[in-house]
């Protein structure tokens, strides 16, 4: 109950302001006991016309808003309900509508790094850690004017086990952040590419029907560069691209999502196998042991039959010839 | 104060509580409703203006901010997206003037929106937002006396789909 000082008027006012809507949501839905009854009469928020309850969420940022939807059934149904605002604050997909035009390609950016270590408690098993990192300079050249991207994909690198279940965040996740550390989610193992596609269900993720931006764009390029500097001697950097489906409503993060997970199945268990060998990172910064490159799992090349969606492309018109020597150093 | 001198000043409110109410026209013309319909009325005000849907606490409350900010300029056309960006930084003389209880600050906004004060009614906003901010679903519910509508199984089913928001 409320410890707040009420004044008589309240339920004059109250009666008042209440819009029909809202009036018939509360005759159906919460008056199965009288005893509720009394809880509404002090429950000034409510009596407010969705309108005015709207401008309030206008002001709030995306988890805010997140959270106000579990509040009650009253509040969920204007978040976003019709306002165009508040359905670009939480990445809300129209429904039926074609989005903004010029149609464009927008170009998203990944950064991996990666490094190995071994973690003795379990089982002396190297473990691959890996970062997909977004980066937002490098998509905002070629983004809409005024993008806003889906908070996930800004912290992508700590979303990685919504991505691709064989990630798992480590238990001293906190305790490293506290240090000022970023930990990187751990690619536990790398399974047979059926098993994954089997298991795949994204979870029950709300994110999933969210926008990767607002405004709207209808298709997204993802690349993943392998940067040369990190990983050999000699050689050059690796673009693998890959573009989503054409959705006429605007790219959402589960479609997003769905295409990173296609693009590390079928080329990052082959690049991080390649890549290994060459791999300078060979210590574990904690405990200084070597790292051995054959000590995970093999995917056992079952991944090659799905190559054909994914292109190996640079940005300018020098791709061709920089995936041709490239593989002829890894193959 | 002279009856009938500065009238041209000065205008005549009546309350939903059949309070009079003397103000100065600059003051009372910050809700663009009383400043419409004082120019609609070309100076020809003899009686009193009725404010059917405000009482004379809220009024008065109101004034008091009309009066604070009487000269303020007008709100720019754009006025929305750039309170976005600044989202909910509300001025320290707002701030406390909207220290008071829960009944008044939600009859404070639903008069601004009444009256069409604009500013008035996006500082109340923004300290509703204010009090939502960082909280969880069920601190939001504790703050404004919210009953929990959702079957226990719905909000299970909620709390799945989001918990990935959880950990930012």
């Amino acid at each position: 109950m409320s410890s707040l000082s009420h004044g008589p008027p309240a339920m004059a006012a109250q009666n008042k302001y209440q819009e029909d809507d809202e009036a018939d949501e509360y005759d159906t839905e919460s008056h199965d006991t009288d005893a509720s009854y009394e809880i509404d009469d002090e429950n000034f928020i409510q009596s407010i016309p969705p309108e005015i309850l709207q401008t309030v969420f206008r002001k709030l940022k995306f988890f805010d808003l997140m959270h106000c939807q579990q509040v009650c059934k009253h509040w969920a149904a204007y978040l976003p309900g019709n306002d165009p605002a508040l359905k670009e604050l939480l990445f809300a997909a129209a429904k039926n509508v074609i989005v903004s035009k010029p149609k464009r390609t927008l170009q998203v950016f990944l950064r991996p790094e990666w490094q190995a270590y071994t973690i003795p408690v379990e089982n002396d098993v190297p473990k691959l850690s890996f970062n997909l990192a977004f980066n937002k300079n490098m998509a905002y050249n070629t983004a809409p004017k005024h993008a806003v991207f889906h908070p996930m994909l800004i912290s992508f690198y700590h979303k990685m086990h919504l991505v691709n279940s064989d990630f798992r965040i480590p238990d001293s996740w906190g305790k490293l952040q506290r240090r000022g550390v970023t930990p990187w989610p751990t690619f536990v193992s790398l399974r047979d590419l059926d098993d994954q596609v089997a298991e795949y269900q994204y979870n029950d993720g709300s994110w999933k029907d969210q926008l990767l931006c607002v405004p709207a764009v209808d298709r997204v390029a993802v690349h993943i560069t392998w940067w040369k500097a990190y990983y050999t001697d000699d050689g050059l950097d690796v673009v693998r691209k890959v573009f989503t489906n054409k959705v006429a409503t605007g790219v959402t993060m589960g479609e997003f999502v769905r295409v990173v997970r296609k693009l590390m199945e079928v080329w990052t268990v082959k690049d991080l196998k390649k890549f290994s060998e060459h791999l300078r990172i060979n210590e574990c910064d904690d405990c200084g042991r070597p790292y051995n490159a054959d000590g995970y799992d093999d995917p056992q090349d079952s991944t090659s039959e799905s190559e054909s969606d994914v292109e190996s492309v640079d940005s300018d018109g020098s791709a061709e010839q920089t995936s041709k020597i490239k593989f002829r150093e890894f193959e | 104060m002279a009856e009938a001198s500065s009238d041209k000043n000065m205008i005549d409110l009546t309350t939903s509580d059949n309070a009079p109410i003397k103000v100065e026209r600059k003051v009372v013309e910050r809700s663009i409703l009383i400043k419409n319909l004082l120019e609609d009325l070309a100076g020809e005000t003899t009686e009193a203006i009725p404010i059917p849907n405000v009482n004379e606490a809220v009024m008065k409350k109101v004034l008091e901010w009309c009066d604070h900010h009487k000269d303020d300029p007008p709100a720019t056309q754009d006025d929305d997206s750039d309170s976005r960006k600044k989202s909910t930084d509300i001025d320290e003389w707002d701030q406390k003037f909207m220290q008071v209880d829960q009944e008044m600050l939600f009859e404070i906004i639903l008069a601004a929106n009444y009256l069409d004060i604009k500013a008035l009614l996006d500082v109340g906003c923004k300290t509703v937002a204010n009090m939502i901010k960082g909280k969880s679903p069920d601190e939001i519910r504790k703050t404004f006396n919210i009953q929990n509508d959702f079957t226990p199984e719905e909000e299970e089913q909620i709390r799945r789909e989001n918990e990935w928001a959880e950990d930012r």
